[in-house]
């Protein structure tokens, strides 16, 4: 049983990860180079989008989404701006941040899990809360944040990873905990189907709590990343986040009818999508040609993940060769 | 079987890269390095601009906007790409590359550590916001990239800015306003975008002004956000609410709603400020009775920005007093301030009070503008910038 | 005495009185809030953006009864669209260039409605992912035919669509409520079609069996969306006057509050366009008195959030799994 889950989220992520490299390898031809510094550079600003797609296809893969977390990473950052503008340390103010962030992702569980109202709803209502708060605590960019904050963001923890990484790190591994426990594999028969999940014991609302919870946190984690790239605060930071990521999920494999995909294809989604920001620059072309560009691309992207693991087109293609010369697998 | 479904994932996905390769428009000329299979490490930071001093030409440079989402920003783009274009002819530019975004940080980040990677001498910002982009201009600058914001102001150490100055701006049209009621009246207040510095310093501009006349009554003051929509929608619940409105005190991009909302309520509008499109201009002129000035906030400030950045690249120092206190930072000079190009009244006095203390301005008359303007599409902002030869008078 | 009791229980249950009521307690409030609220030029104006409002909900409602959490996230797009194109069209003052613009948003909408039909029925995209990136092509399209500088004049005879036809009414307003009314009864409610969408929406392999073309129907929602969506957009150009790029685009989400404030289940399968009309009402009324009050944008902001999430408390709670 657990055999094919793995088979599963294997071939899922396969499409995103071909994309991703693909791409990259395009935009090294272009751009005629690879440096080091350009990959230190693409991962820690790419490092909050990447969080917020763990985040998002943790709840996709229940059977829900989530699109308030953009909002969430805005008011982690918001949070801390203000409260080192008060005075309180980097620290503290990083860590009280987390901590709202992770209420925020449990008060939309409490309302999805607990209340039962339909996800998409509920974090668009809990998008617009978010995001008025943090929109009345600051209502236009500023603040400041030392500058010994990002100096450790850009550094390497143990003079060896870089700190960008270790922030993926930390919702990812915490991830792949809940796999390894029986927790794992309840989430993903929730996704696959609600009632038989429910029907056999599975405790949904529980599931849904964490789940939602450890997406909150996840976009903590973004927020923090965020805001050591910019030193200062910024209302508006985290609206573009929450569509992109459920993009990313979705061409990472992510189905989001559920119980489909892994949070590495979210990963290698998310990855996607900026390496093609940065050909279509690299590319030098024309303005008004460049978002109408990436959106066919990233059209055709999607198109292709979900063709690659619809299990019709699959069956499909499978009889159209087995006809053809009549070969056993 | 497995095979087979990847090798058609990657056919897929091969014509999707060929589509988008045969898409770029321009080649690139930048240099192919010969490493490029190894990853080469970071080379130690060469010292900031005045190594270039011995350059003259062959700049590559690169242009970041943070919102495409209008007219005046498409025209934005468009004035610095002719000026680019012009200086390619003649060799002083070998390069130059544009990238756009919808207010998303993320993705103007990535875009500039693109232009960043890809050899930039000099960045051209205009930023999503003016605190989101620390991290690259750091980048920038460890890599001796100049760095000049562009149109909305942001301050951070070791950059230039060059900016509309968004305090004469409005503070024109707040003069304007006191002198048409002749100092006394009721007056509503139209701001844009809550929070936006270009807002903070208009809205100060107006304080400012009116400070000076005790006899002119804001009746309300509410934000129009810069969109016609809204300006409509709140015009319309303040002309329900008050029936003794003299005069309207707004800002750009809104002028075309506030009409619209008197219109609909039956009544015509007598003295209020205006907008710089064409569109306003042929309003305005179909409307005997409306007393209005339009003052064009111009996108041509990324030309003027170019030559500025031009120059430095080329080594030359800017004189003693041109650079101001930053808007977002006093206490950081570094920032060119541009006037409007024109000022539009019906009657283009150059010797009228609100003219006053304005470099390189003309007053024109209503008629005049709609000539300039035959030729421009219907959106489009009343348009100027100052010259390579007008931008080395900032020069020693 | 038992009739009068059970009409008034009847009453009690019509699924539209919360919307209604609502309505009501929000035209008083606003008038304590700011006088002039209910004076009859701020009431037509409300009711114009109302009805704009109601035809992007009326997109959006036709797409998420059709069911398979249907959604059209590119409403405000096509919205934006069409309210770009459109005025481009009329280029005289008269009545057959209207009709022709009014035929030419319409086939633009329905178009782009095609595309998203396609994608979600034939490609197996889930809606909410297609039409947004739906939305992001369209929005880039029109980026691309403009090159950002549309040469965009309204003419007179669409802005027609404000002129008084009585009291607080106005052409635009007369339009969207016979509009309203025609499509609910003769498309949803009596039509063979309708029933086909509801029965899709509900139960999709049931329909199946049953002999209805679920695919069909369903591409006929999406396609129906665009089409509204496209006729939309050329209203609010004509209520404003004037164009800007991606003018619309908040329409897109208020379309969707719309909706279910309306009483619109978004697992499908139920729902009335008459819903979304009332809670586009309620949305509007909402924003406008917070605007009149003049509130620091973030609270008004966490204000709307919270009646929503209250709302959806009442409203939209699915039944426990127990059932």
């Amino acid at each position: 049983m657990l055999n094919i889950f793995k088979k599963v989220k294997k071939w899922s992520t396969l499409p995103a990860l071909v994309l991703f490299l693909l791409f990259l390898m395009i935009y090294i031809g272009i751009s005629g180079k690879f440096t080091l510094s350009f990959l230190n550079s693409f991962i820690s600003t790419n490092t909050p989008a990447i969080c917020v797609a763990i985040g998002v296809a943790a709840t996709i893969i229940i059977g829900g989404t989530d699109i308030s977390l953009g909002s969430i990473v805005t008011l982690t950052n918001v949070i801390i701006v203000t409260l080192v503008g008060k005075n309180y340390s980097v620290i503290t103010a990083v860590l009280l941040a987390l901590l709202f962030a992770t209420l925020a992702g449990l008060f939309n569980g409490l309302l999805i899990g607990v209340m039962r109202i339909n996800p998409l709803l509920t974090t668009f209502a809990t998008s617009t809360v978010f995001s008025g708060i943090a929109l009345w605590l600051l209502p236009y960019p500023g603040g400041m944040i030392p500058y010994f904050y990002s100096d450790w963001y850009n550094s390497k923890f143990l003079n060896l990873i870089p700190i960008p990484v270790i922030m993926i790190a930390l919702p990812l591994v915490i991830w792949l905990i809940f796999m390894k426990l029986p927790f794992g594999i309840k989430a993903y028969a929730l996704g696959r189907d609600v009632k038989k999940a429910y029907a056999s014991g599975i405790n949904v609302t529980a599931i849904r709590l964490l789940i939602h919870t450890f997406a909150g946190f996840a976009s903590g984690i973004a927020g923090i990343c965020i805001s050591a790239s910019m030193c200062a605060g910024n209302p508006k930071v985290g609206d573009t986040m929450s569509m992109n990521s459920i993009a990313a999920a979705v061409i990472g494999g992510v189905s989001l009818s559920g119980g489909v995909g892994g949070v590495w294809g979210a990963i290698f989604g998310s990855l996607f999508l900026s390496i093609l920001i940065s050909i279509v620059v690299s590319a030098n072309m024309s303005s008004y040609v460049q978002s109408f560009v990436q959106a066919i691309i990233l059209l055709l992207g999607v198109i292709c993940t979900v063709m690659a693991s619809d299990k019709e087109i699959k069956n499909k293609i499978t009889r159209l060769w087995k006809k053809e010369d009549g070969q056993n697998e | 079987m497995e095979n087979l479904k990847k090798l058609i994932v990657c056919l897929l996905v091969l014509v999707m890269a060929v589509g988008l390769v045969g898409c770029g428009s321009k080649e690139k000329t930048g240099e192919n390095a010969s490493t490029n299979s190894e990853t080469s490490t970071e080379t130690s930071t060469e010292t900031t601009k005045t190594d270039t001093s011995d350059k003259k030409d062959g700049f590559v440079i690169g242009f970041a906007n943070g919102y495409f989402g209008n007219t005046w920003r498409s025209q934005l783009v468009e004035d610095f790409e002719n000026a680019a274009k012009e200086y390619k002819k003649d060799g002083i530019i070998k390069d130059y590359m544009i990238s756009n975004t919808n207010n998303d940080v993320t993705e103007q980040i990535n875009q500039i550590i693109t232009m960043i990677d890809a050899g930039v001498d000099a960045l051209m910002i205009d930023a999503v916001s003016p605190t989101s982009i620390k991290a690259v201009v750091d980048m920038a600058k460890n890599k001796g990239i100049l760095v000049v914001v562009t149109n909305d102001p942001a301050a951070y150490e070791g950059t230039y800015a060059v900016c509309g100055n968004n305090y004469s701006w409005q503070k024109i049209q707040a003069i304007w306003l006191t002198e048409q009621l002749q100092e006394k009246g009721n007056i509503v207040e139209i701001s844009g975008v809550s929070g936006n510095a270009a807002d903070i310093l208009r809205q100060q501009a107006n304080k400012d002004v009116l400070s000076n006349y005790p006899d002119i009554k804001i009746l309300t003051s509410v934000p129009g956000n810069w969109s016609q929509t809204d300006a409509q929608s709140v015009m319309t619940t303040i002309l329900s609410s008050y029936d003794n409105i003299d005069g309207v005190l707004a800002q750009d991009v809104m002028a075309e709603g506030i009409i619209k909302a008197y219109e609909t309520a039956g009544k015509t509008p007598t003295i209020m400020t205006g907008d710089y499109t064409k569109t306003f201009f042929q309003k305005w002129s179909e409307m005997p009775d409306l007393n209005s000035i339009g003052v064009p906030y111009a996108p041509g400030v990324s030309a003027t920005a170019l030559h500025v950045t031009v120059k430095l690249l080329q080594g030359e120092k800017l004189k003693e007093d041109i650079l101001q206190p930053n808007p977002m930072d006093e206490n950081l000079k570094n920032t060119i301030l541009t006037d409007p190009p024109y000022v539009v009244t019906k009657d283009g006095d150059p010797e009228a009070p609100w003219m006053e203390g304005l470099v390189g301005t003309k007053a024109i008359t209503l008629d005049e503008a709609i000539e300039i303007m035959k030729d421009s599409p219907d959106t489009a902002a009343l348009d100027g910038w100052l010259t390579a030869e007008d931008v080395s008078e900032f020069f020693e | 005495m038992n009739n009068s009791a059970k009409k008034s229980n009847d009453i009690l249950k019509n699924p539209y009185l919360p919307a209604i009521s609502v309505s009501v307690v929000l035209l008083i409030v606003g008038q304590i809030l700011t006088k002039g609220f209910l004076s009859q030029n701020n009431i037509s104006s409300i009711m114009m953006t109302t009805a704009i409002l109601t035809l992007a909900s009326m997109a959006q409602a036709a797409v998420v009864i059709s069911g398979d959490m249907g959604l059209d996230m590119s409403v405000g797009a096509i919205m934006s669209l069409t309210a770009l194109f459109g005025p481009m069209i009329i280029f005289k003052s008269n009545a057959i260039t209207m009709i022709v613009a009014v035929v030419s948003v319409v086939l633009m909408g329905a178009f782009v409605g095609l595309l998203n039909g396609i994608g979600v029925q034939y490609l197996k995209i889930v809606p909410l992912v297609m039409t947004l990136i739906m939305s992001s092509v369209v929005n880039g399209f029109a980026l691309f035919i403009t090159k950002g500088q549309p040469s965009v004049s309204v003419s007179k005879t669409l802005q027609g669509v404000g002129a008084v036809v009585f009291g607080p009414l106005r052409v635009l307003t007369l339009i969207v409520i016979i509009l309203l009314f025609v499509l609910e009864i003769f498309m949803l409610r009596r039509s063979k079609y309708g029933r086909s969408l509801f029965l899709a929406g509900n139960n999709r392999n049931a329909a199946d069996l049953c002999g209805i073309n679920s695919r069909k129907v369903i591409l006929i929602a999406y396609v129906f969306s665009g089409l509204i969506s496209g006729l939309a957009g050329l209203m609010l150009v004509g209520y404003a006057g004037s164009a800007q790029m991606q003018m619309a685009n908040q329409y897109t989400m208020l379309s969707v509050a719309a909706v279910v404030i309306g009483g619109t289940n978004l697992a499908g399968g139920k729902g009335s366009l008459i819903g979304g009309a009332l809670g586009s009402l309620v949305l509007i009324l909402i924003t406008n008195i917070l605007q009149a009050l003049n509130m620091p944008a973030g609270l008004r902001s966490l204000i709307q959030g919270i009646i929503l999430v209250g709302i959806l408390m009442i409203n939209s709670r699915s039944p426990k799994l127990r059932q």
